[in-house]
């Protein structure tokens, strides 16, 4: 590759890692499910993403590649401060997450304590798959398992979910029916 | 055709999640069509799918609080003569030196702007003085094209900037005084961090913290400003 080239792709890939903040923090956040650790493990994923990107041989895979550095970080976490945890086992929270429980807003929380509630590895999936679209075969590599493992382990967390948040309806709200705004 | 006890859930969850090749999509169209159970397995895994969508689509990362920002006098002026300085400098393009590789040296690129941010990670006083001896040579070698230089530090490489550690401190404040176009930012994050496990932290005066570096760096690789890698610079 000319030596342009080889610039111009590394500034590319450098402002692509900067606008994929949001993205892993909505993962990390379903991950670890608490925000302010989310944010220290995306922090820590672009520092080594913006320190490496050098490494990366096919830009294709950038995102792949960062979720993976994200996945690493967050064992490292694991490791660190729950060393005594397997991922299999590791729950997030069980308690409520402190946000005002109304409307939409009410939803959100109900979700988030649901997900909070399920084991890690099922998690990491969930949030894979349904968060960022991502195909059962480029969360294996990510995640380093088979295919049949992000299957079943992607089907127990939508049991697990289901089960869940249908044990728990939400509360309605006097007054306000579900109204249709606007169709495309 | 798949049977329906064959039609596991394993399977309606690839078909909700469009993993299913055309033939296996056209069977679980052909069992939905034909079982009320398949339909409402189908419906309530898509629910699922639409809850977690829901329960995180506006997840936003938090803003950090600001941490011993230091405001420096005439920064703002020095910053609009730069800007002006570096839009000139752009627009008269022509004048500016060939292209070059990050390695090669402080030698102005052709779509360069001419600022630059030097990213440190890392604890170690070669890289320390890395950084400062780069930072120095393209500030003196470009000094009338209005040039800018960022040093950004979290982790390891807060100990540049920090007043009990840094072993480069008095350099650091001689370089401060020779060039105001030269800054020191070091991660509000990082900080907080040693603060929460009761480190004292005192920074360097006129070190700026208000944000976390990558915030920091995000902000400035959005606004074109050259990302440098300390591990690439000469005598790393």
């Amino acid at each position: 590759m000319k030596l342009m080239d080889r610039l111009c792709l590394a500034k590319n890939q450098r402002k692509q890692i900067a606008a994929a903040r949001p993205r892993l923090f909505r993962v990390a956040l379903a991950w670890c499910g608490d925000a302010m650790l989310a944010d220290d493990l995306v922090q820590e994923t672009l520092a080594h993403g913006l320190q490496k990107v050098h490494q990366l041989r096919d830009p294709e895979r950038l995102n792949a590649w960062l979720y993976s550095i994200l996945n690493n970080c967050w064992k490292q976490y694991l490791r660190c401060n729950r060393p005594h945890e397997d991922l299999d086992e590791e729950r997030a929270c069980d308690g409520p997450i402190p946000e005002a429980a109304v409307g939409q807003q009410q939803t959100v929380t109900r979700v988030r304590n649901a997900v909070a509630g399920l084991p890690a590895d099922q998690r990491m999936v969930l949030a894979l798959v349904d968060l960022e679209g991502l195909a059962y075969g480029e969360v294996a590599v990510i995640l380093d398992i088979p295919i049949g493992t992000v299957m079943s382990r992607l089907h127990r967390g939508r049991k697990s979910l289901l089960a869940r948040l249908e044990s728990q309806p939400a509360a309605a709200t006097p007054g306000r029916a579900p109204s249709l705004k606007r169709v495309k | 055709m798949q049977s329906r006890k064959a039609m596991d859930e394993l399977t309606l969850n690839a078909y909700i999640d469009g993993q299913l090749d055309a033939e296996q999509e056209r069977e679980v169209l052909a069992a939905m069509e034909h079982d009320a159970d398949v339909r409402e397995q189908v419906c309530r895994l898509r629910r699922a799918k639409d809850w977690m969508r829901t329960g995180f689509a506006d997840a936003v990362p938090p803003t950090p609080p600001a941490v011993n920002k230091v405001h420096r006098p005439f920064n703002l002026g020095y910053g609009v003569a730069a800007s002006f300085m570096a839009l000139v400098l752009a627009t008269g393009g022509a004048l500016i030196g060939y292209v070059c590789a990050e390695r090669q040296g402080p030698v102005l690129a052709q779509e360069d702007t001419g600022r630059i941010l030097l990213h440190l990670d890392e604890s170690s006083t070669g890289r320390f003085a890395a950084v400062l001896d780069y930072a120095e040579k393209f500030l003196a070698e470009n000094a009338a094209r209005g040039v800018e230089v960022e040093v950004v530090a979290n982790a390891g490489g807060l100990d540049l900037m920090r007043a009990d550690r840094s072993p480069f401190a008095q350099r650091v404040k001689t370089l401060q005084q020779q060039y105001r176009n030269l800054h020191f930012i070091a991660c509000a994050n990082a900080i907080r961090n040693l603060r929460g496990e009761g480190v004292n932290i005192t920074l360097l005066d006129g070190v700026h913290s208000s944000e976390t570096a990558v915030e920091h760096i995000v902000d400035r690789l959005q606004h074109g400003w050259r990302y440098v890698k300390v591990s690439d610079l000469p005598g790393i």
